[in-house]
């Protein structure tokens, strides 16, 4: 931002910063325009077909070339990520019935966990009765809510 | 503007000025161009209640001694990183909620892999979430749970609530959350069915690359990211600047992958059939029927959101069957709207006297 000086004088910065405001406003608009058309959502659905062509053709060259070099390919990563994940969730099965024995038998690591959970009373400021929890208006900081909140 | 010529002092003092902040500008580039100082984000102090594949459940450890009754979950949305609510301190929501005394918990996707392709909507709300919101219930001893989404979390919090309306959602916090996917617009054109084969793209990419998801973001706004550069360079001075910029730049640019089959389905489902709206939505054979929510609802919306924009967000509250509910329309983007300078001053606050007068 411009500094204030004893003699005011014109600010060339400033005048650049509001010409890339309004330039990059006029030609988002712009472009905006230009690609909320048919033309351009049927040529932008041509190029995703045509990358994705693409893609499927090196994906199958390359698997076919990692067989060839008896090296493992991508699908079969993901295979493994499969089971790697199937195992995972098993453990997480498993972590949660300990976590619920754990719970049965009270331990006294849980009873310590607990002394240290806060109390469910807070209330807001200002807070009393039934009509104030329907009315944040009437709240302190009512100040700091938008008019549009209000009801 | 005046046209008066400059006085020695001033100009000696613009030199000095000017001199300095090249001092500055230079060492802070390095910063940039060395990755030096990069700013740390999400770290409020957290422990993982819950994990399945790559999704998370934190409980965020409670910074008051007396908590409101009623615990709050974000849910996240499956498009970007769950560190947008936790930003650096001062600069975190989940910060100054806990501050404020609510006791709050994640679920957080993760950075999908390769293997979750097959995951579908049905998976994250009706398998995943009802199991996270019943840890939370077993943990806090209440029946109750407020939940905020942000963008596709809020999409997440109302087919939940429209799926399970008994299930306890007392209320609901929707930022920036589409319902009307007609109203997405350059992201519902380019998706036209006519055009958009996503069967194809979904077999052959299997989860949607993070590069496609963020180049169809960032020509939403073409001149957005160019523009955004020249900014920086013309406040490298300004430490304040730069810090807000890598944050924020950091977060736009950590774009992850989306999950295939909920893609395929969140293109069929509702970009083209508009089925959350209608009432046609069904997951896990269960029917999402925003009418038979119940929960209080605060709909948080950008006026000049371009990835959500206002036609698709505006009518959140006509379609859900509370009672209580709320729109709030703030003037932003899809970002400003949660995180920044105008979030800390005005919508937080505003969140914070909406949910605790909702949460004894």
């Amino acid at each position: 931002m411009s500094e204030q000086t004893d003699q005011p004088r014109p600010d060339v910065m400033e005048a650049w910063r509001e010409w890339l405001t309004q330039t990059e406003r006029q030609f988002n608009a712009f472009f905006n325009e230009a690609m909320n058309t048919e033309p351009f959502a049927r040529s932008m659905g041509g190029y995703m077909e045509m990358t994705a062509a693409f893609q499927r053709t090196m994906a199958e060259g390359m698997q076919r070339y990692l067989t060839f070099m008896n090296m493992p390919s991508r699908t079969d990563v993901v295979d493994l990520g499969e089971t790697l994940r199937s195992i995972e969730d098993r453990l997480s099965r498993i972590e949660e019935m300990l976590q619920i024995a754990a719970e049965a038998v009270d331990m006294a690591e849980d009873r310590e966990a607990a002394r240290r959970e806060p109390t469910r009373t807070r209330t807001p400021a200002g807070y009393g009765t039934a009509e104030d929890a329907q009315e944040p208006a009437e709240h302190p900081q009512s100040e700091a809510v938008p008019q549009g909140l209000r009801r | 503007m005046s046209t008066q010529a400059k006085t020695p002092e001033s100009l000696v003092g613009q030199v000095g000025r000017e001199a300095t902040r090249t001092i500055d500008r230079s060492r802070r580039s390095l910063d940039l161009l060395l990755g030096r100082h990069d700013p740390d984000v999400g770290t409020t102090p957290k422990e993982t209640l819950f994990s399945k594949g790559t999704m998370k459940l934190y409980r965020f450890r409670p910074v008051t001694d007396d908590v409101y009754r009623v615990p709050l979950v974000f849910v996240m949305s499956l498009v970007s990183k769950s560190y947008i609510l936790d930003l650096a301190p001062g600069q975190s929501f989940v910060e100054y909620l806990l501050k404020q005394g609510f006791d709050v918990y994640m679920i957080d996707w993760g950075y999908p892999r390769a293997e979750d392709h097959t995951l579908r909507l049905d998976d994250y709300v009706v398998d995943m979430m009802p199991r996270c919101l019943e840890i939370v219930r077993e943990r806090t001893g209440q029946d109750d749970v407020s939940i905020l989404g942000y963008c596709m979390g809020g999409v997440f919090g109302l087919m939940y609530a429209g799926a399970f309306p008994e299930s306890g959602v007392r209320n609901l916090i929707c930022v920036a959350t589409p319902v009307d996917f007609d109203g997405m617009g350059l992201l519902r054109r380019w998706a036209d069915p006519r055009w958009f084969d996503v069967d194809r793209m979904v077999d052959t990419y299997g989860n949607i690359p993070a590069e496609i998801m963020l180049r169809s973001l960032e020509m939403l706004r073409p001149l957005e990211r160019p523009l955004s550069y020249l900014r920086l360079w013309d406040n490298l001075w300004d430490e304040e600047y730069v810090y807000n910029w890598r944050i924020r730049y950091k977060w736009v640019q950590d774009q992850i992958p989306f999950p295939g089959e909920a893609y395929r389905q969140f293109t069929k489902e509702l970009m083209w059939g508009n089925k959350l709206i209608k009432g046609e939505l069904e997951l896990g054979g269960k029917r999402v029927d925003l009418k038979r929510i119940s929960a209080s609802v605060l709909n948080a919306v950008a006026e000049f959101d371009h990835i959500s924009p206002y036609d698709a967000t505006k009518a959140l509250t006509s379609y859900v069957g509370s009672e209580d509910k709320q729109d709030l329309k703030v003037r932003g983007g899809h970002v400003s709207l949660i995180a920044g300078r105008s979030a800390v001053t005005r919508f937080w606050p505003t969140v914070n006297e909406w949910l605790s007068a909702r949460s004894v």
